[in-house]
């Protein structure tokens, strides 16, 4: 059955992980050093050796994930190890400190590592509320089927557009030729809230358009009826179907864009989500890149210049 | 002047070609007689570049022509070439009208009022100049024609296409975009036609892309005195279900096959066997007819293919010359029979197996030899396991002479079977699509005939007493083991031939509401689902995979049906009428408790499925969706997937480069999406019509495609949830190291479009390899990770969990599952 990456084999790894944390304390709790608790005694080696194994093993997921004719476990096991026992570093490596920071590049490590570990948390916070909205947002279809709905919708609406007039045939162009959903980095995580749309514009035109229109069919149907004004009479039924008629048009086309706009905005927000749940990424990893650098760094110095 | 041959080969199709080339080669005196002004005009006549196939591959083709797979044009240039190169006598344009006289003195009329004087004729006419016409007043206008070479050719007409068939759907399909496409089929819906050329043309009909008059046949056909203002030349009458209709037309085209050109074959003295139109000569092994010295080959003597047809011709020259040779599969045959004790030859051997193996008993020499082509002897020795309990194997297998033992239940080893020579086993795989029943292990002195699913399937629809024998075999043996397990299944006999076998289509149903509870039901094949309605709304309440039974709570009961049974796939069911039921029962009381147990099981269920309601609807969308015949399938929790396609990339990466699932694709329902991907099939429909039998089903379940695939597309548009794609597979992968360190070679799961320039990059040797074997498209399709170790890629790949692979008896937990997560 379905088994999310949190209750991986009955929460397997979080067991693990509540375990080594509560291992940690305990001897550093029982641990009476003869200076004060800090990387150099040998339970401050201890744990500083297990926490650089485990970030190195934390960053060696990357690689294990994309060595797919592996057999060892699944990849929801591995992240599921990642989560927890990434999480038991904080435990882990700020024991190993006996809480000895400074501005040195000891604690810089230190400080990347509590960043990436932020950022993983940030991972699976995105990773437990996102997929359930993004897939009721989607209502059953795929990327490529909006897209392509988007465009249908566009070609009826520059169609109907076409037989009312040319200024709205313009304005349906122009809010059509704007690209409306691949939008820049920035945009793609706002859900494209910045700026003005063309699509709202050309909304706003139609509107005032269409109420001009009624008025007119209006003001044509409240000429008196007298009989000296009967050619008037008939030119004016005539007008008033015309108008009839390009307002049932312009209803059409009003449907067609709003059903455009609704649609626009899902996709945007299909963007924006697919963008939250990828992006993050791209921070976690290349600090922690860094981290591991600044730890190679951090373990080469203490050697040389203790 | 009359000419006078020793032989008139008449017709110069494959088989009339080579018939020719041989009496030329053996320096015979002969003619070959050919109406078209070209060589092998049903060839000529196929669709402009149609790739032609040259099957059964195993059968050795023997014949002075070349023959292989390959386009309609280079087969008919090669063809062209050799005839030219023999200098053939061939006479085109000559159309034979009659035959008569006796052998050694026949006489050849032809069209053109000569007359030829022959010693023996042979008569490879094929059957493709007799199209079945409209069979009503004005069948032969110009406008109406039975054939379509290019569809390309005309626009903008107004069509109708008169068929239900294949070709009239695949016509119709590739007119319809830039013409005006009605089709006409006598009955209510398309049944004869493959499965995908029924949902394309159900679909294209749903869309008003072409129009359809069902339960509709042709009244007449009139020429318009005047073409209308749109150029339609003629006037088309159908007899509809609600009366006349008369449609304009441009152009009729009516697809409604070839038949034997009986009224010529019967002028000639040839008696056809029955009277149905499609029946075709009876001839001898030397393919002579009942009248000496005339001679049937090729497609009107009952061979339908190419290579048949040629290997014909080169036999019945020899036959007539006085040497007959030993049929071209005798040598192939020998060698798969050649271990059987205290036989010299291959007839003598193939009767000795009829004899041994009852059901093999009503085939003809002919069936037996084609039979035995795609069999195989086996002897295994004592003690070995021919298929294990839970094995998704579908071999056949006959037992010949020893002795094996049959264990359903490994539990309960003094419950074996052993069975005799002459019985079988191995039929419940082979008709459920499900896993084997029990394990198998030979005796001593243990000669087996083992059978692919494919000959085996292809036997029993062609020999009904097949058929019927294993049928009454395997509902003894079914009954016994569902309900009466434990007793021999001979005991069964006198209450399975009371039972019947009953065929549902997908929709059918099974039971009504509120029929009587006088009908007891097993399922051997397809599954059901159960429906009942609360308050007003159809609720699925539960699904019946093979193995369950129908109608056992109202029996108990003695309560008529408050449920509906709905068949979701092609199912069978044995039928126990009520009074056989209660015989059984009391003979042998495990019945009723196994029936009791069925009861509690059903009940259990649809409390579950009554508590939520809902769940019913996913039931009947996971229906759809082919779970209730699939044996494994890919699904995604929505709410788990970040679609990250980890899942395809990790596919790719392990299949050559070429994902054989698509996430994004397929249909989702509360939050359970189903990707494009294989479902694995009980009765795999991509296996139903593949030339070279290359699709195939691993011990696991897995459906697989081999090597051997010809790329013609067959399962493609066979497959009903559109998993199958054609593509170029690469071998070459760089390991994952060098990507990482050295970013060498390809990224891992990087698809086809990257690796293409990496190949460019490989050096030349490489690239000349491979110019020389063509890239040719395959059908490449989800092999469940079949040779991979841990299983599935894309399912361990998931990062999330939210992939995983369902065997659909399984589905009951994944619904209770969600179930548990719903309230
Ligand atoms: C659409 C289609 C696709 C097919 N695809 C394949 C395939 O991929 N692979 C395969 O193996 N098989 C295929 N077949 C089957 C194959 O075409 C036949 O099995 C094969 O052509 C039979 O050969 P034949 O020599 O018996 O008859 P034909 O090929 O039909 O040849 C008969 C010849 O006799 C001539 N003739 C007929 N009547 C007279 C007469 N009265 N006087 C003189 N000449 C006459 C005809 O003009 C014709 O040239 C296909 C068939 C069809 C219809
Ligand atoms: C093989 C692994 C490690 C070894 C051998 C090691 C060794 C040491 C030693 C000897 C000290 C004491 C230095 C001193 O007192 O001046 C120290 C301090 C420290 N270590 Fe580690 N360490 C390891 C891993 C780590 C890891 C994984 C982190 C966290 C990312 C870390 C963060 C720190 C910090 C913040 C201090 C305190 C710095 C300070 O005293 O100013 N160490 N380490
Ligand atoms: C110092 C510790 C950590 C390191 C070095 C680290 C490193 C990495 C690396 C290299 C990846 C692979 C990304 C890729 O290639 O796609 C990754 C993925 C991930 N990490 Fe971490 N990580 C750490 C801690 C954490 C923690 C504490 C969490 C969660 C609380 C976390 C959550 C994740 C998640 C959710 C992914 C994405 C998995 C996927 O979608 O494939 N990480 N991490
Ligand atoms: S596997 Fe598919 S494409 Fe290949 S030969 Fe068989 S049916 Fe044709
Ligand atoms: S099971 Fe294997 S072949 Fe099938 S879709 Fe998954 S990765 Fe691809
Ligand atoms: S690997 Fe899992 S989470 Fe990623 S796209 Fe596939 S199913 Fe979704």
């Amino acid at each position: 059955m379905h088994e999310s990456f949190f209750r991986y084999q009955n929460f397997f790894w979080l067991k693990v992980a509540i375990a080594l944390s509560a291992v940690s304390i305990a001897l550093y709790a029982w641990h009476t050093p003869s200076v004060v608790a800090n990387g150099g005694t040998w339970l401050g080696y201890t744990l500083g050796t297990v926490a650089a194994v485990l970030i190195v093993w934390l960053a060696w997921f990357g690689a294990r994930k994309r060595d797919y004719s592996s057999s060892s476990s699944k990849i929801s096991g591995w992240l599921s190890a990642h989560v927890y026992l990434g999480l038991a570093l904080i435990v882990v490596a700020t024991l190993h400190t006996g809480f000895q920071f400074g501005w040195n590049v000891h604690t810089l490590a230190y400080g990347l590592m509590i960043v990436v570990i932020v950022s993983g948390m940030y991972g699976i916070y995105l990773y437990a509320m996102l997929p359930g909205r993004l897939a009721s947002n989607r209502q059953g279809m795929t990327r490529e089927q909006m897209l392509d709905e988007i465009r249908d919708l566009d070609e009826t609406a520059l169609g109907l557009a076409d037989q009312i007039d040319s200024r709205v045939h313009e304005v349906i162009l122009r809010s059509v030729e704007k690209p409306g959903v691949m939008l820049s980095f920035w945009q793609q995580l706002t859900a494209g809230k910045l700026g003005k749309d063309p699509l709202d514009s050309a909304e706003r035109f139609l509107r005032g358009y269409q109420n001009d229109l009624v008025d007119a069919t209006l003001f044509l149907d409240a000429q008196p009826q007298s009989g000296a004004q009967a050619t008037m009479m008939y030119i004016s039924n005539v007008m008033a179907g015309m108008e009839a008629e390009k307002v049932d048009k312009l209803r059409a086309l009003m449907e067609t864009v709003g059903r455009k706009k609704s649609l626009l905005k899902r996709t945007r927000r299909d963007v924006q989500l697919k963008a939250l749940l990828q992006l993050w990424l791209f921070f976690h990893v290349p600090v922690s890149m860094a981290l591991l650098a600044a730890l190679l760094i951090h373990i080469i110095s203490v050697f040389l210049y203790w | 002047m009359t000419e006078q041959f020793k032989i008139v080969i008449v017709g110069a199709g494959p088989a009339g070609l080579s018939a020719a080339g041989r009496a030329h080669e053996l320096d015979i005196a002969y003619v070959l007689l050919e109406s078209a002004p070209h060589l092998a005009n049903t060839i000529y006549a196929y669709q402009k570049g149609k790739y032609v196939m040259a099957e059964p591959s195993v059968l050795p083709l023997r014949s002075p022509y070349e023959f292989a797979a390959g386009t309609r044009e280079s087969i008919l240039e090669s063809w062209q070439q050799r005839s030219d190169q023999l200098d053939l006598n061939i006479r085109y344009r000559a159309e034979v009208t009659a035959i008569q006289g006796q052998q050694g003195q026949f006489t050849v009329s032809l069209q053109n009022g000569d007359q030829i004087a022959a010693e023996n004729v042979v008569l490879s006419m094929g059957m493709q100049g007799n199209l079945r016409k409209l069979g009503a007043e004005g069948e032969d206008l110009p406008f109406v024609q039975y054939q379509l070479q290019d569809p390309d050719e005309f626009e903008d007409e107004t069509i109708v296409i008169v068929g239900a068939g294949d070709s009239a759907i695949e016509n119709a399909l590739a007119l319809a975009g830039q013409n005006n496409v009605y089709i006409v089929n006598r009955r209510d819906e398309f049944a004869r036609a493959k499965e995908r050329n029924v949902q394309l043309i159900t679909k294209a009909i749903e869309d008003g892309v072409i129009d359809c008059f069902y339960s509709s046949s042709i009244n007449r056909v009139e020429a318009l005195v005047q073409a209308s203002s749109n150029g339609e030349q003629g006037l088309l009458v159908l007899n509809t279900a609600d009366g006349e209709a008369t449609l304009e037309v441009h152009r009729i085209i009516a697809r409604l096959g070839a038949i034997p050109p009986r009224k010529f074959l019967e002028a000639c003295g040839i008696e056809l066997p029955s009277a149905d139109p499609s029946a075709v000569p009876a001839v001898d092994q030397y393919y002579q007819s009942n009248v000496a010295g005339l001679y049937v080959i090729g497609e009107l003597s009952g061979a339908p293919l190419i290579k048949p047809s040629m290997n014909q011709g080169y036999e019945v020259i020899h036959a007539i010359n006085g040497d007959p040779v030993a049929p071209v599969d005798e040598e192939l045959l020998w060698d798969k029979l050649n271990q059987l004790v205290g036989v010299s030859n291959v007839k003598q051997a193939l009767d000795l197996l009829q004899q041994g193996i009852a059901f093999l008993g009503s085939l003809t020499h002919m069936q037996m030899r084609e039979f035995m082509l795609d069999s195989e002897l086996i002897f295994p020795s004592p003690g070995t396991v021919i298929y294990q309990k839970n094995d998704y194997s579908d071999e056949f297998y006959s037992l010949f002479s020893g002795d094996v033992s049959l264990i359903a239940n490994i539990d309960v080893p003094d419950q074996a079977m052993n069975l005799q020579p002459g019985e079988f086993f191995g039929e419940w795989s082979l008709i459920s699509g499900r896993r084997r029943a029990e394990t198998v292990t030979a005796g001593k002195n243990c000669v087996l005939l083992k059978t692919s699913r494919r000959a085996m399937r292809k036997l029993m629809l062609s020999v009904p007493d097949v058929q019927q024998e294993i049928d009454r075999i395997a509902v003894q043996r079914t009954l016994q083991h569902f309900l009466v397990p434990g007793v021999p299944p001979e005991m069964l006999e006198p209450y399975a031939q009371r039972s019947s076998i009953e065929r549902f289509k997908p929709h059918d149903v099974i039971v009504h509401a509120g029929d009587a509870p006088d009908v007891f039901r097993l399922i051997r094949c397809g599954s059901a689902m159960v429906k009942r309605n609360l308050s007003g709304k159809d609720v699925v309440v539960s699904f019946l995979p093979v193995g369950s039974f129908i109608g056992e709570v109202p029996l108990l009961s003695e309560k008529p049906s408050r449920e509906t049974v709905l068949a979701t796939v092609n199912t069978e069911t044995i039928r126990v009428d009520r009074d056989i039921l209660i015989e059984l029962m009391d003979q042998f009381p495990a019945v009723r408790s196994r029936l009791d147990m069925s009861v509690q099981e059903t009940l259990r269920k649809e409390i579950q499925f009554a508590n939520h309601p809902e769940a019913g609807d996913l039931v009947a969308f996971m229906m759809d969706q082919g779970i209730g015949e699939g044996t494994d399938v890919l699904m995604i929790d929505e709410t788990l997937c970040v679609h990250c396609d980890n899942c395809e990339t990790a596919c790719a990466d392990t299949h050559g480069g070429v994902s054989r699932l698509d996430r994004e694709a397929g249909p989702s329902f509360a939050y359970l999406h189903i990707p494009t991907s294989c479902r694995h099939c009980e009765h795999p429909h991509c296996m139903t019509d593949c030339p070279p039998d290359a699709i195939h089903r691993a011990t696991n379940g897995e459906v697989y495609i081999e090597d051997s695939c010809i790329g013609c597309g067959n399962c493609q548009s066979n497959c009903p949830y559109g998993v199958i794609q054609m593509g170029v597979v690469k071998e070459n992968k760089t390991s994952l190291f060098s990507w990482l360190l050295f970013g060498k070679g390809n990224a891992p799961g990087s698809k086809d479009g990257d690796a293409s320039q990496n190949d460019k990059a490989n050096g030349s040797d490489k690239l000349a390899q491979e110019s020389a074997t063509p890239k040719i498209k395959k059908a490449v399709k989800c092999d469940m990770c079949k040779g991979l170790v841990g299983g599935a890629a894309c399912v361990r790949a998931c990062p999330t969990g939210a992939a995983i692979r369902l065997a659909p008896e399984k589905m009951v937990d994944l619904l209770r599952e969600r179930n548990r997560r719903a309230s």
